[in-house]
């Protein structure tokens, strides 16, 4: 190689580096790949932090807004973080899973981009479509444990992950979600939260009995679920009242008002 | 087969007479000429054909932190290359590793370098990725379609080369190249939302390829 071929080879060299140094966003090792920006890591435990010290105050009537199943709907997701920042009297919102369709590395770099607009914190559920490839550890590594609880006002949101599927077993971690319901710290309430609803085909019919039974031998009388993409609110096994939260693209938001003796949803078309 | 009765003129065609004699032997043996006789037609084929006459290293552009890559030239335009690209928590700091085969279909716009030097080209490249809970066929206990299949992806790509000739034992010379790929998946979501920009869809990829004399 020539002097001057050199020089330019060298120039070439500088140019790439340049180029790769100055954006970093476009790199990617692999659409699989498990790597959290460290500013998303753990989000649920984070933004549980942020709603700390009214989480540990005594009971007062509160309200949570429910979405869910934004994957793929990005633009109605915008739509609806606008909307819900628009109102003032959300203390936090649950999103009840599918925050990716593919659960491919940007998708759910996508998906936190657009949650941390919410002006106030956001909890994330697993869903199933978060499950494909890498998706349920990097659910772990961005949001923290797929089965967990938190205290807000002396009410414990129990948020379980059902996936089954997905996440190639059999059963759903009942014996987790049957302790995690006992009201063991005189809770006004106790609301048990799920991507799947037990009537979906992912059940066998056993694991769908077991599911209602679980809710009831806790003396509890409400479920939430996502999944299905359209608001519903019945009572296929009689006592339980079993909520289904609509995806972005109905223009839904439902709220979740929480009282003393009661909890009521409101469902708003913005 | 198509490339084993290839004549000796093909487009791997740099090596005169003159190279070969100053060709290391284990080249020259590889570039000897052969013939066969089938039937009454005399074929001559050039045996070391299969021998890729480019290597290339590659960092990122979605298949793996790092990929080697062997590349055949076809023709002076179609010059295609399998890569095997690898990412783990050691290596590129993924929490889950991946292990990508590609094979990526490069056609390059010119014959010619533009500006002495510079040759774009562009391509699609099928990836194919094995990690956890990828697959190509659904398990029997979904229902039909599903899901679609998430283990072979497609990208488009488009890129260029800084190619210099060296006076090298193997090699005669070596490229610097850059490219941008757009991962079907991402380039699905830029083109239906809105959210999802043209650039976001895109992955940047860094290589070097040396050319076998």
């Amino acid at each position: 190689m020539n002097p001057n071929q050199s020089r330019h080879a060298l120039v070439a060299i500088f140019v790439v580096v340049l180029l790769f140094s100055s954006c970093k966003e476009i790199i990617e090792y692999s659409p699989y790949q498990n790597i959290v920006k460290s500013k998303w890591k753990k989000q649920n435990v984070s933004n549980y932090n942020k709603l700390l010290p009214e989480a540990d105050e005594d009971f007062t009537p509160f309200r949570v807004g429910l979405i869910s199943d934004s994957h793929s709907y990005y633009d109605e997701f915008e739509k609806q973080v606008k909307y819900i920042n628009t109102r003032s009297d959300l203390d936090f919102i649950i999103h009840l899973g599918d925050v990716t369709l593919s659960a491919n590395a940007r998708e759910y770099d996508w998906y936190s981009d657009i949650m941390n607009n919410i002006n106030v914190p956001v909890i994330t559920i697993i869903g199933n479509h978060d499950c494909l490839g890498n998706g349920y550890d990097i659910y772990t590594e961005m949001f923290g444990e797929s089965n967990f609880f938190f205290k807000y006002k002396d009410v414990k949101f129990v948020m379980f992950d059902d996936i089954i599927w997905e996440k190639k077993v059999t059963d759903p971690d009942f014996e987790w979600f049957d302790k995690a319901l006992v009201n063991d710290s005189e809770y006004v309430h106790v609301i048990p939260f799920a991507h799947i609803p037990p009537w979906d085909e992912q059940f066998s019919l056993g694991n769908e009995f077991l599911y209602n039974q679980i809710i009831l031998r806790n003396n509890l009388n409400l479920s939430i679920h996502g999944h299905g993409h359209s608001y519903g609110y019945s009572q296929p096994y009689d006592d339980v009242n079993y909520l289904s939260i609509p995806a972005p693209i109905r223009n839904e938001l439902i709220i979740l008002d929480i009282q003393s003796d009661t909890i009521k949803h409101e469902l708003v078309r913005y | 087969m198509l490339l084993a009765i290839a004549p000796v003129t093909n487009a791997q065609g740099d090596a005169s007479d003159t190279i070969q004699s100053e060709l290391p032997k284990m080249l020259q043996n590889a570039y000897k000429t052969r013939t066969v006789v089938i039937k009454k037609d005399t074929v001559t084929y050039r045996h070391r054909w299969f021998i890729p006459g480019q290597y290339k290293l590659q960092y990122a552009g979605s298949i793996g932190f790092m990929s080697i890559g062997f590349g055949f030239a076809i023709s002076p335009t179609y010059q295609p290359a399998l890569f095997i690209g690898y990412l783990s928590e050691n290596f590129g700091g993924s929490k889950n590793s991946v292990v990508s085969i590609s094979l990526k279909n490069s056609f390059y716009f010119t014959k010619e370098p533009v500006f002495k030097y510079f040759k774009p080209y562009g391509g699609l490249s099928i990836n194919w990725g094995n990690t956890n809970n990828t697959f190509n066929r659904l398990p029997d206990y979904y229902p039909k379609e599903y899901y679609f299949q998430n283990k072979i992806h497609f990208a488009p790509f488009l890129g260029g080369e800084l190619r210099f000739d060296i006076n090298q034992r193997y090699f005669h010379g070596f490229g610097v190249y850059t490219e941008f790929s757009a991962f079907d998946a991402y380039l699905l979501e830029a083109i239906r939302t809105k959210y999802v920009k043209p650039h976001m869809a895109l992955s940047m990829a860094v290589g070097v390829t040396f050319y076998l004399r």
